[in-house]
């Protein structure tokens, strides 16, 4: 399924996010982001309507402004990009999601992400 | 002693299940499934500007949301134009979920799918479209002044226009000493059957097969239009239609939209899914029908005898066209009745409105045809002063005219010919039935006790048993059960019955050793459906015509074991055996066992079947060229053409002036639908048929207003008869045979409701003296024409002031 949405960002939420203690703390659902060779890894514990389960994944940066997030568990298969613009107070996830997350409906699953973020977004800025 | 079932009246088989509450309905199956809610507009005409459902995310066992923007491949298309027609120009489809806009109140948007349907529905509350609001085209006077569209690029709010014409009709009026002209209405109305529409669907991962349940009349048509949609091999979808209290013709279109979002559903979740529809979903998203405007002009000579009839009517076809313009088709062309017609002209417009869209509901067209008719019979009646029977007496086809040729087109694209009838009859019999020639006394006795007493009666003629065709497959079990299967669906009718009675006649054996499957796919996979009073005539004939190959079969294989000529044997109950040495006999369990050579046997009378059982010509394979293992036979019915039944109703009312209330004090009904299989069944399906004819009268409408709300949708409001309200009826059968069948028999399943508006107008308007035009009449309505009639009466010049009729 294509996803693709956007949503406000906090200032200084962007640059914690880059930051793996911040990411931990601010990320709902998040067991551990750690410094990897490939990136950032992170294990969620994704929640979706009646989607549940374990998730890891990769955060690695592509760009200045935007990082690649991929990976997979038992919800399904995730593979986004989130990019903020240049002043940084709008981010956007573009990408695929595959799997039994894929499977809630579009709109469901964007408003899903779309809180995860500004949730992520909020705490991460504060 | 050979038992005849064929004219008997056996107890119906269903009802041991369907009145002790141990029929499987569909709301019976999936108990584990998932749960379906939708949103749906609460607008008539909008456009949808957004979906936010953030307000559902933290609600418990939530499975998933879907709106149009989620719907794959085919299934993103318009669902399908089921019967295109080349007048319907302008043929407009709904999606299965709104696409952008909304065209009526109740029109799907959002499919919610949660564990229980409570969470759906609690799901459904928290989502929020936003909407903006297009002008509501409502009602057929909107329609047709077009002054808003339904749909932007339909002018005129036109879906269709057709004119037929048999001779020369205004030429005919023209000519005609006598000229009238009747404006004539019906409104809308809506099936309610006890349960509505129902969709349970299974994905099998496994075997990668869709078994689906649906409450519909045609198990065949959704297995087809979700095979195409989903895009699966139609192998790969079985269909089922369990118990389902009753369609009355709203479940013959399909797929509805739940049709195939349930199936798709359950694949894509990998687990069962079911949605049961809600009474208030029932009011405002399964379909409607009726709602026709008429306008008659008739040309006819001092004796009552029509010259010239030529008819307009519109046609209320709702937000979209998916069954085409059948409707009106039979309108058109049902209208015509029992009489003997040489100029006819009709023509109608199909119009769309912001209401649910209209496809048949049981009479189809025909109650708003007979109403027409009817009433132009009794005002020509009234015009000269005649007796309302003489004058149809006086119009009536013959009993030798037959086959008589309208030279029309009828519904199923086919030549419009009655096939048999005795129409005079019918009217002699109803006239003793009702007590026609004493009823001036009877009036008169009522008047002096201050009583209003009317009566009333309509013909009409209902073509039935439509094509294309319908299958029967028969088997003879090793066990001695006779399993028999046709595709079309029951909804309740007494199919069971019937057909069990056809084959037990057929093969010779006990009606209690045949059992009957209706609508599975998996048992009999070809099949058209239950509508048009088809399902006797259609799947009658079929298991008859199968039965008649078994017991062929039967009858070389007894003669082979029996060391007979095939012409001497014989098969009663249940035993092949050699005329006139019934001691040497074989029952057809064993006959079937022979029929199927066996190297393995599973049972002592299996034995018999193996290769060292017996002698066997070493020439002759065992299974020769021109045979097949099993006694099992499967065969086709399709007849050239409808078969058409007739009838007459009459009915005696008494008004009560101060209330406008109408009460039926008597029925009779003189039905010939052919050969009787059971008359028991057939009385039964006139007595609904009556109840719904009675309450289409009387009671039952929707009522929108002018937004497109429909503002009666639910029991409380929109009236459907108690007991109470339907009345006592006398019922006479005439039995004329259809030529065209091999059973000469005629349907029977929607005749009693087709009079009834056309009958109990004619009887008030009698009692009372104003003339009845619309239907359904409520009291106050009646009371509002009674006030009015009676101050025009009282009024000096005729003309009664809106000021004085308010006082």
């Amino acid at each position: 399924m294509r996803l693709n949405l956007s949503v406000p960002a906090p200032p200084e939420g962007w640059n914690a996010l880059t930051d793996p203690a911040v990411l931990a703390a601010s990320l709902p659902g998040c067991r551990s982001a750690t410094p990897g060779l490939d990136g950032l890894r992170l294990v969620v514990d994704v929640a979706v309507a009646s989607v549940r389960g374990i998730w890891a994944g990769t955060v690695v940066p592509v760009a200045a402004d935007a990082v690649r997030i991929t990976g997979s568990g038992e919800p399904g298969a995730v593979d986004v990009v989130v990019r903020a613009d240049p002043d940084r107070t709008t981010l956007t996830v573009e990408g695929t999601v595959d799997g039994p997350l894929a499977a809630v409906g579009s709109t469901l699953l964007a408003a899903a992400v779309r809180r995860l973020a500004t949730d992520t977004l909020a705490r991460a800025g504060r | 002693m050979t038992t005849q079932w064929f004219g008997e009246r056996v107890e119906r088989r269903e009802d041991q299940r369907l009145l002790t509450g141990t029929g499987r309905f569909l709301d019976d199956a999936g108990h584990d499934a998932l749960a379906v809610a939708f949103v749906r507009s609460p607008y008539a005409h909008a456009r949808i500007t957004g979906v936010d459902v953030g307000d559902t995310l933290d609600v418990d066992g939530l499975v998933g949301i879907y709106t149009w923007d989620d719907l794959p491949g085919r299934l993103a298309d318009p669902l399908p134009l089921l019967i295109p027609h080349p007048d319907l120009t302008q043929p407009r489809t709904q999606y299965a979920l709104a696409h952008g806009e909304v065209n009526h109140v109740g029109e799907a948007i959002v499919m919610v799918v949660a564990v229980d349907r409570y969470v759906a529905e609690d799901v459904a509350d928290r989502i929020v479209v936003d909407y903006e609001a297009l002008p509501a085209v409502v009602g057929l006077d909107a329609a047709r002044r077009a002054e808003h569209l339904v749909h932007h690029d339909v002018p005129g709010n036109v879906a269709a226009v057709t004119t037929q014409e048999l001779g020369d009709a205004r030429a005919a009026i023209r000519s005609a000493s006598h000229v009238l002209e009747l404006d004539l209405a019906m409104e809308r109305s809506l099936s309610s059957p006890l349960e509505g529409r129902g969709v349970h669907a299974r994905w099998d991962a496994d075997d990668q097969r869709l078994r689906i349940r649906t409450s519909t009349q045609t198990s065949t048509g959704v297995r087809a239009a979700v095979a195409n949609i989903l895009e699966l091999p139609d192998v790969a979808v079985e269909v089922i239609t369990p118990d389902v209290g009753g369609g009355f013709g709203t479940k013959v279109l399909h797929p509805y939209p739940e049709e195939v979002l349930v199936p798709w559903a359950a694949r894509l979740l990998g687990h069962e899914v079911k949605w049961v529809e809600d009474r208030y979903e029932h009011f405002v998203s399964a379909t409607h029908e009726r709602g026709q405007q008429h306008h008659v002009r008739v040309g006819f000579d001092d004796d009552g005898v029509i010259l010239g009839l030529e008819v307009e009517f519109w046609h209320d076809t709702g937000a979209y066209s998916p069954y085409g313009i059948v409707l009106p088709i039979i309108t058109a062309t049902q209208l015509p009745g029992p009489y003997r017609h040489r100029h006819y002209r009709v023509t109608f417009t199909s119009l769309y409105t912001n209401t649910v869209t209209c496809t048949p509901y049981r009479g189809a067209g025909r109650p708003q045809g007979c109403f027409v008719m009817e009433r132009t019979v009794d005002r020509i009646a009234a015009e000269l002063g005649l007796d309302r029977t003489e004058v149809r007496a006086r119009n009536l086809i013959g009993p030798d005219e037959f086959p008589y040729d309208l030279q029309m087109t009828f519904q199923d694209g086919r030549p419009l010919i009655y096939d048999s009838g005795d129409y005079p009859a019918a009217l002699e019999r109803i006239k003793e039935l009702v007590g026609w020639d004493g009823f001036a006394a009877e009036r008169d006795l009522a008047t002096r006790e201050g009583r209003h007493l009317g009566i009333g009666l309509a013909c009409y003629v209902e073509g039935t048993g439509v094509g294309p065709y319908e299958g029967g497959h028969v088997h003879v079990e090793t066990n001695g059960r006779v399993m028999v299967a046709t595709g079309l669906t029951s909804q309740g009718q007494g199919h069971e019955t019937v057909l069990a009675q056809i084959v037990a006649d057929e093969l010779g054996v006990d009606m209690a050793d045949v059992y009957v499957t209706t609508g599975d796919t998996r048992r009999f996979p070809y099949a058209v459906g239950t509508y048009a009073s088809r399902a006797a005539v259609m799947s009658g004939n079929a298991v008859a015509l199968a039965a008649r190959a078994v017991r062929a079969k039967a009858v070389r294989v007894a003669a082979d074991a029996l060391e007979a000529a095939p012409d001497d044997i014989e098969i009663a109950g249940g035993v092949a055996s050699v005329r006139g040495t019934p001691s040497r006999g074989i029952p057809l369990s064993q006959v079937a066992v022979l029929s199927n050579p066996l190297r393995y046997s599973f049972s002592k009378e299996a034995q018999a079947a193996t290769q060292f059982a017996a002698p066997a010509d070493p020439d002759v394979a065992p299974v020769p060229d021109d045979e097949e293992p099993g006694l099992e036979a499967r065969d086709y019915f399709s007849p050239v053409r409808s078969t058409f039944a007739s009838g007459i109703h009459a009915a005696v009312v008494e008004v009560d002036r101060d209330t406008g209330t109408v009460d039926v004090l008597r029925y009779a009904v003189v039905h010939d639908c052919g050969r009787l299989i059971n008359p028991m069944i057939v009385e039964g399906q006139i007595h609904g048929g009556v109840a719904q004819g009675v309450a289409g009268a009387l009671l039952e409408r929707l009522v929108y207003d002018d937004d497109g709300n429909l503002n009666n949708a639910t029991f409380m409001d929109f009236l459907m008869p108690y007991v109470s309200e339907v009345p006592p009826m006398a019922i006479a059968h005439l039995e004329t045979p259809s030529p065209l069948n091999p059973l000469g028999i005629k349907g029977a399943g929607e005749a009693g409701v087709i009079p009834g508006s056309a009958c109990l107008a004619g009887a008030i308007e009698d009692a009372v003296g104003v003339r009845i035009e619309r239907m359904p009449i409520s009291p106050p309505e009646l009371w509002a024409q009674l006030q009015e009639h009676s101050l025009k009466e009282n009024a000096p010049n005729g003309v009664v002031s809106l000021q004085r009729r308010s006082t």
